[in-house]
């Protein structure tokens, strides 16, 4: 034949099919292991692959699992030639299904064991083209729990697994496999084009599978999407805005597992964290834009800042966009935190404030500082203790100064702020947490605060000279005392 | 319909309580010592009043020396009916019912305050308390996070207050018992622990949202924690089955099954973690429907799971606790015990002495405490060092990876996303009270 009229035919057999990968490279079978009655796959120089085989059989496998897929292959059999395509075999070379190859030899086989069948277990309908040495086409489509042959552009047989007693439970992935032709010596099987589209590295598909109504099918799609990562974000965050609980639940939990395959020291989060920050710019729904920022508040990186801080300011995404920026960190984080804590939105501040509260010592001082002097009281209780976990000495003279705020609970928050700065401070720097003890024993609302403080000096180790003790003393005998006994308790 | 709650009016609900907290306090001419005397009775408020906290009213009600002052509760069906039970328990005129804690932190007659709110308020109310000079038994979980852990422990120590963790059964002699069994050596030395409970988290199928019952605040529910639309089964009882209000039914017993290693072998802090399992798919619960979680402590390993092991007298016990060692292995559940000696099974074995004290029971213990300043069975620092190893396999559970953990630093070696589930940034307005320990960290 001349070699123009083979690579018109091989472009005919296998027009341009941008989703298929080539499965076999037509060179040699890297990707692939012989086992069982080893007799030998050979290329052959046009890219065929030829095996002639024994009556005991052997395999060739592929070293890769795959789950839902579309298979194509053409298939040219002997005369008496048997082969088979093994699919989702657990093991290379074994599996509960076997689409069957087979030429129409006597004794003469039936609908479930002739081409095309699932072996054993479903017969086709319609019979197939079965004529031996010419050239075959076939699919195999494996979806979830349903598989579909197609032998020359005739789907001839199909099934859910579900529904045929002697495949249910059997395994969703596992390897693909070519039976080499086991009806004797001299019987041969070719194959050739042999390629995949594996429907799980495609975000599209996953999605479909995510929303089956079957759990099994739905946490296999979520094993797929955690390895695809970054690729799934847009789709995930489709299947959480259709608002459901089923959607919104399936959405999270395969996030989780995106969330937890990126990676130990954040390095793999840089692709994922990316995807997310793009899509808090769309118009997702309110939930969906909060369910995208408790996922930055995990792998958030400072890049993501700017976006996440344009959210402060909705209602509902105050808390999570604070949240998100608090565990990212870093200057621009503290930086949009601290804007939001001085700007005009209540709900953002407090929010922001909270963020701030949980960050490294110094955090957003300034702005804490400032929300002192705010008109809500609820901001400024909120700001005084967050300068109470993460002020330094100083901003002692602000946390001491709202001791004496209008409000009550303002002044309680204060009393308490005051109490962990001390804490901090009695270390590093004693005589300013011995004056912060001294000014919560003189400016205590009641009784119960002045006590409060006294116990906390002593228990920091205060003695009786101290600043806090002989204030307490000057102001009321039986305080100091009642502290003295709490003080004890172990 | 606004599924998040009216915000407006909660605001308007929150400035009111500003107006009056503390206020009350300063007002109160009679400033009660934050001490009880000898002959006075220990007034006792309890927070949250459903499953457990019912439980609470009853165990102290039946206390001579106890007088149920106040019961609080976001949900006032259950309030009022709380409010009823306590009036026939103890005919007391003077019992009143609060939807807000903070009004019954307020009062200054007070002495003490029972918690047994979901896991995500056991920490504010805790510490609020402590500030407020009251004494502390709030329930398991100890509470969410590392950050929350360190909060309370670091706020009593400032205070000096008494603290118990609800974990009953520490009270028991069963448990006693075991500890002087293992403490004595017979078994030799411990190698390996297994502790496990059958059956986890249901999925809780998948609800519609609704609005809110008009006799719950479901925003003073959420409080601290992310707010979500309402639906009946992320509230009372199953809210165990969710990450944001607690850790699954995992988190929750451990507390009671891992107290009985922890007080017997003085456990420290784990160096790796390393958990498994899987999530409900039937519902829109997230917590663990099975877990295993490998620890290795110093010198021990220590294994989670929700399957009973293959391990000699583990039979068919839903829950339990082995302790395998060079020279035998005992098996310990809530109220017995089966000894593996030389190939002899045994229940108890009497040269062994009896060595600690028994308990006048969990609550007495506590109501003991409070008058005499003493330690309680399940004080906070020990409720922390045993509830720090479950927090932790939380994370490595939802991060499906194990961990590697620096207690020196109270941090995960090399892992950013892990340690940054230490701790939570609470829902405006609220704000955690950091512990020294995590305040001072870098962010």
């Amino acid at each position: 034949m001349p070699l123009f009229l083979v690579l018109i035919g091989s472009l005919m057999a296998a027009p341009p099919e941008p989703d298929f990968e080539l499965l076999l490279n037509g060179r040699d079978l890297e990707g692939w292991t012989a086992g069982g009655d080893e007799t030998g796959w050979i290329v052959e120089e046009d890219g065929v692959l030829l095996t002639v085989g024994t009556v005991d059989g052997g395999w060739l496998s592929t070293d890769r699992e795959y789950a839902d897929f579309v298979l194509r292959l053409e298939y040219m059999l002997s005369e008496v030639g048997n082969s088979g395509v093994l699919i989702r075999g657990l093991a290379p070379g074994s599996a509960d299904i076997e689409v069957q190859l087979l030429a129409p030899w006597t004794p003469y086989r039936d609908d479930l064991h002739c081409t095309g069948s699932l072996y054993g277990h479903v017969a086709v309908d319609p019979r197939p083209d079965e004529t031996t040495g010419i050239w075959h086409s076939l699919e195999i489509t494996a979806i979830g729990k349903s598989l579909s042959v197609v032998v020359d552009g005739v789907e001839i047989c199909r099934a859910n697994t579900d529904e045929v007693p002697t495949l249910a439970g059997s395994a969703l992935s596992g390897h693909i496999a070519l039976q080499s032709s086991h009806s004797g010596p001299e019987e041969w099987v070719r194959f050739r084009n042999i390629r995949i589209r594996d429907l799980d590295a495609e975000p599209g598909h996953l999605a479909y599978q995510l929303r089956s109504d079957d759990p099994a099918i739905r946490r296999h799609a979520q094993e797929f999407s955690a390895r695809l990562g970054a690729a799934m974000v847009p789709d995930l965050l489709r299947l959480h805005a259709e608002g459901t609980p089923e959607s919104i639940s399936t959405a999270a939990d395969a996030l989780t597992y995106i969330v937890a395959g990126s990676g130990r020291d954040g390095s793999d989060a840089t692709a994922l964290s990316a995807a997310l920050a793009r899509e808090l710019a769309g118009t997702w729904p309110t939930p969906t834009r909060a369910f995208v920022l408790e996922a930055l508040a995990l792998v958030g990186s400072s890049a993501c800042v700017p976006g996440i801080a344009a959210c402060l300011d909705e209602p509902v995404l105050a808390h999570p966009a604070a949240s998100a920026l608090s565990r990212i960190g870093g200057p621009t984080a503290i930086e949009a935190l601290s804007a939001a804590v001085t700007g005009p939105d209540l709900e953002a501040a407090l929010a922001a404030v909270s963020g701030l509260s949980t960050m490294g010592s110094g955090s957003g001082l300034h702005a804490l500082a400032s929300a002192l002097g705010a008109a809500s009281p609820v901001l400024r209780a909120s700001a005084v203790t967050a300068l109470g976990s993460v002020g330094t000495e100083a901003t002692a003279p602000v946390i001491v100064a709202a001791l004496r705020d209008g409000n009550p609970a303002v002044r309680a928050a204060a009393h308490s702020a005051v109490l962990r700065l001390a804490t901090r401070l009695w270390e590093s720097d004693r005589s300013t947490a011995h004056l912060l003890l001294e000014r919560a024993v003189g400016a205590a609302d009641s009784r119960v605060a002045r006590v409060s403080a006294l116990v906390a000096a002593i228990r920091l180790g205060a003695d009786e000279a101290s600043p806090a003790l002989t204030l307490g003393r000057a102001r009321d005998v039986e305080a100091v005392e009642e502290a003295e006994r709490i003080a004890q308790t172990p | 319909m606004n599924l998040y709650g009216p915000a407006p009016m909660r605001r308007r609900e929150f400035l009111q309580w500003l107006g009056t907290a503390a206020g009350a306090a300063a007002l109160a001419g009679r400033a009660r010592a934050q001490t009880v005397s000898p002959n006075d009775k220990i007034n006792v408020a309890h927070i949250g009043v459903g499953g457990m906290g019912s439980g609470h009213l009853g165990w102290f009600a039946a206390m001579p020396d106890v007088n149920i002052a106040a019961i609080c509760d976001v949900d006032s069906t259950r309030l009022d009916a709380a409010v009823a039970t306590a009036k026939t328990l103890q005919p007391n005129p003077d019992v009143r019912g609060y939807r807000d804690f903070r009004h019954v932190l307020d009062r200054d007659d007070i002495d003490v305050v029972t918690c047994a709110t979901p896991d995500h308020w056991h920490t504010l109310i805790t510490t609020m308390a402590f500030e407020a000079g009251k004494d502390v038994y709030s329930e398991k979980p100890l509470c969410r996070t590392v950050a929350e852990s360190h909060a309370m422990v670091e706020a009593r120590q400032r205070y000096g207050r008494v603290f118990q963790l609800g974990t009953q059964i520490h009270a028991e002699d069963n448990y006693h018992r075991a500890v002087e069994l293992v403490r004595s050596g017979i078994l030799g030395k411990i190698h390996t622990v297994r502790l496990w409970k059958t059956g986890g988290s249901p999925g809780l199928g998948f609800p519609a949202d609704e609005a809110p019952p008009p006799e719950l605040d479901w925003e003073m529910w959420q409080g601290p924690t992310v707010r979500r639309p309402y639906t009946p089964v992320r509230c009372h009882f199953t809210f165990r089955y969710f990450w944001d209000y607690s850790g699954g039914n995992w988190a929750d017993f451990w507390c009671h099954i891992a107290d009985i290693a922890f007080w017997a072998l003085d456990l420290g802090q784990p160096k790796r973690i390393h958990a498994r399992g899987a999530t409900p798919t039937d519902g829109i619960a997230d917590t663990p429907a099975t877990i295993d979680v490998d620890y290795e402590f110093d010198g021990l390993n220590l294994h989670w799971s929700t399957d009973i092991p293959d391990v000699p007298g583990a039979d068919d016990r839903g829950i339990g606790c082995q302790f395998e060692g060079s020279e035998g292995s005992m098996v310990v559940d809530y109220g017995s015990r089966a000894i593996f000696l030389g190939g002899e099974r045994l229940d108890d074995v009497p040269e062994v002495p009896q060595s600690i004290p028994r308990s006048p029971g969990h609550q007495r213990n506590f109501l003991d405490c409070v008058r005499s300043r003493g330690l309680t069975e399940s004080n906070l620092d020990y409720a922390h060092n045993m509830t720090l190893p479950m927090l932790l396999g939380c994370i490595s559970f939802r991060l499906q990876r194990p961990l590697e953990w620096d207690a020196a630093a109270q941090r995960f070696v090399g892992d950013a996303t892990a340690n940054r589930m230490l701790s939570t940034p609470y829902h405006q307005p609220w704000v955690l009270p950091q512990s020294t320990i995590f305040a001072g960290r870098e962010s």
